[in-house]
């Protein structure tokens, strides 16, 4: 016991040591740290427990509030959520510190939380993205119609998927929220609108098989490249993604099932989400269904610098440049994204864009002219893309618009 | 495996290496340890509202804790309170699908621990009955109910309004926090109270002198007339009680949704939680409930560490498995 105790006592020694060592050299560090605090206030970014690093929905948040912190001056201060019970606590915390020009809660499972925090601190601004809470003065809903961004990709991969024979298209989904049944009729409704494209425009019957899958997840790439997977062997040649850093499983599967057909550049094809991500896997990503939550989260932010803050519904579609395919031009700020986030290197930023020059140059410009006339005619409003709110609707478009579940 | 023997010099000398090991890595990473501890240990020392907040993240960890430490006295090494937290959540969610109004209340409890106490009993009877390790059953039993639970939650008893979580508790049958605009519901007395019940059975109660004797030595306890296989059984379904009590409490005590996500994220980890508590609680029910508060003030701080000094609430969990580590390491020389 005595020698135990001899040795446990110089492990504290020598550890306590240590720490004071390193203590010690603290001050130089953190004063160089806390200098930069601005006295404007902070926005606040609270992430669910999804988080950064899925290369989409989160770090699009992040991306938009730190434009919005350079722009007006503010401090950001990012907080992540552990489990669900997180979510109330980090809100209140950020609401009770004084110091916050905006809060913003960065998805829709902070919705119920949000409601209550707003409410016990009815002087703190909170802006949801994805959440809707219409009555609330002092908590500003942002939302998108990625029904409408989803059919543009609808009808994308379906009119791909025909100019490489093949009928089959798929989306991969994270959970089961009402958010992404947007995305999954929105992209059902294109590909139906292609048929109706493809009858008018060559006279030609074609019918397409959609098949889905909810993984469950947000945060498991694993499953999404398993559910991809199990698409790509029912013979699906391009693949919509909506499910976050699950997602990135999906190209993982595609970009693996291409070149082990020997190919640098698909069919297959993986479509990516909320990011531009065509550069994660240059070649076997057609396009991604851009949803600018920067947008939301700038815009939310700089209501709330200008004075004019009000509760309500901030609805963003194609029309307001909220949601929109990607294009070749900003490609090169996402690729920033990725290099910053690791993903990609640098040096590979200039082959990437040839890389993803050259395959959109491989799918014929008439389909490129299908979808941008798909998109004046939503905007124009004299196509309408169904928006479901409740599951029923849900069970019901999915047979009308003939969804079936992949495996 | 008998790591209540764990001292007090152990478990300083764990919890003083484990934050020096933490210094060094915040440091190594460019953070500020020093505001970092301060968040992280002092600002939800420094508010009401953030302190039942910790006492709030206590309550489900005291719980899972006297799980294992029921275990350890009976000479058991019982992980399975993960599984039983699920269980006992699952049982709570089944109850408010059948049943309105406030009646979903008591039913919860009893169904959440029925199940519970059901679940430890399989590893129970295969431990006593053919010798199977009950870290494999129990491990394998928290599997189990893993899928079990995110299947019932995703299928009959998902939310039509809001599919990433299960029905809720109705209203009339909710525990709501105690202090309002905090998270402190009667789960934390609740807790406590359970800690303090779990302490008279074991120094007060012949049951609880029996699990401690056969514990310690099964062939002496055999030979004063104790069957340790009793004290076994007895030991897995008590902590299968304060583990599913955990679940229940998840699910009818927790602000603001009141229902299970369909990822099992507000269980999720809990019963593993319990497992760090017991150890730092040298296996004691109050050593636990202190543990618990030390560990609730942790993951409180740990949102305060990415406000104030912008450290990933990783670092944590980091110092949370060195504490584990370093104790481990010190109870293997022996």
């Amino acid at each position: 016991m005595n020698t135990k105790l001899l040795v446990a006592l110089v492990i504290v020694i020598i550890a306590v040591a240590a720490a004071a060592l390193l203590l010690l050299q603290q001050p130089q560090q953190a004063s160089t740290q806390t200098t930069q605090t601005p006295s404007k206030g902070n926005i606040y970014v609270i992430y669910d427990i999804g988080g950064r690093g899925d290369l989409s929905f989160n770090d699009m948040a992040y991306l938009g509030a730190s434009k919005a912190a350079k722009d007006f001056g503010l401090g950001l201060k990012e907080v992540q959520s552990k489990t669900q019970d997180d979510y109330v606590p980090n809100l209140r915390a950020t609401a009770r510190s004084g110091d916050a020009a905006l809060v913003v809660a960065v998805g829709f499972l902070m919705t119920d939380a949000v409601k209550q925090v707003s409410q016990e601190y009815p002087n703190a601004k909170f802006a949801i993205i994805d959440g809707y809470i219409p009555d609330r003065p002092n908590v500003l809903s942002v939302l998108y119609r990625e029904n409408e961004g989803s059919a543009l990709v609808g009808a994308l991969a379906a009119l791909t998927a025909y100019h490489f024979n093949c009928t089959k298209v798929g989306i991969v989904l994270g959970m089961e929220i009402p958010v992404l049944w947007k995305f999954e009729i929105g992209y059902a409704y294109g590909v139906r609108w292609a048929e109706r494209y493809l009858s008018q425009k060559f006279g030609k019957n074609v019918k397409f098989d959609v098949l889905y899958i909810y993984t469950g997840s947000f945060n498991d790439p694993a499953k999404g490249k398993q559910a991809a997977e199990v698409m790509l062997a029912q013979g699906v040649c391009v693949i919509y993604q909506a499910a976050g850093a699950t997602g990135l499983g999906v190209f993982e599967a595609v970009a693996e099932a291409g070149k082990k057909a020997g190919r640098n550049m698909g069919p297959p094809f993986a479509i990516g989400v909320d990011a531009n991500q065509d550069y994660l896997k240059p070649g076997f990503i057609l396009a991604s269904m851009m949803k600018r939550v920067d947008v939301g989260v700038y815009t939310a932010a700089k209501m709330a610098v200008e004075g004019n803050f009000k509760g309500g519904v901030l609805e963003l579609g194609l029309k307001e440049g909220g949601v929109s395919v990607s294009t070749l031009n900003d490609l090169q700020q996402f690729i920033e994204i990725g290099v910053s986030a690791g993903a990609v290197r640098r040096e590979d930023a200039d082959k990437i864009v040839a890389t993803v020059s050259d395959m959109r140059s491989k799918i014929p410009s008439w389909i490129w002219e299908a979808v941008d006339q798909l998109k004046q005619d939503i905007i124009a409003g004299r196509e309408k893309v169904p928006l479901p709110t409740a599951q029923d609707q849900v069970v019901q478009l999915r047979k009308e618009l003939g969804l079936g579940v992949a495996g | 495996m008998r790591f209540q023997t764990a001292s007090a010099v152990n478990i300083a000398a764990a919890l003083v290496m484990a934050f020096a090991v933490g210094t060094a890595l915040m440091w190594i990473s460019g953070y500020d340890p020093l505001s970092s501890y301060s968040a992280m240990l002092i600002t939800p020392l420094s508010d009401w509202v953030y302190f039942l907040s910790a006492l709030a993240f206590s309550a489900p960890m005291a719980l899972t804790g006297l799980t294992f430490s029921l275990g350890l006295r009976a000479g058991l090494f019982n992980i399975g309170a993960e599984g039983q937290v699920y269980m006992g959540a699952l049982g709570a969610v089944a109850a408010a699908y059948l049943l309105g109004g406030p009646a979903v209340l008591p039913l919860a409890f009893a169904m959440g621990l029925i199940l519970a106490v059901l679940w430890s009993s399989v590893p129970a009877v295969l431990k006593i009955w053919r010798g199977v390790n009950e870290v494999i059953s129990t491990i394998m039993m928290n599997w189990v109910a893993y899928w079990v639970t995110i299947m019932a939650v995703s299928t009959a008893f998902a939310n039509p309004l809001q599919p990433e979580e299960s029905v809720k508790v109705p209203e009339p049958a909710r525990l709501t926090p105690l202090v309002p605009g905090t998270d402190f519901t009667a789960a934390v007395p609740i807790a406590y109270a359970a800690a303090f019940l779990v302490l008279i059975f074991l120094k007060y109660s012949v049951w609880g002198y029996r699990i401690s004797v056969s514990g310690y030595n099964p062939i002496a306890a055999k030979s004063y007339g104790i069957k340790p296989e009793r004290a076994v059984l007895v030991a897995f379904a008590l902590g299968s009680v304060t583990a599913g009590l955990a679940g229940v409490l998840q699910v009818v005590a927790r602000p603001p949704s009141y229902s299970l996500a369909r990822n099992l994220a507000n269980v999720y980890g809990l019963g593993f939680d319990g497992i760090t508590a017991a150890m730092l609680g040298r296996g004691h029910p109050v050593g636990v409930v202190l543990a618990s508060i030390f560990l609730g003030i942790m993951q409180e701080g740990a949102r305060h560490m990415q406000i104030e000094a912008g450290t990933p609430y990783e670092f944590v969990k980091v110092i949370q498995g060195l504490i584990i580590l370093f104790l481990a390491l010190q109870l293997l020389r022996k």
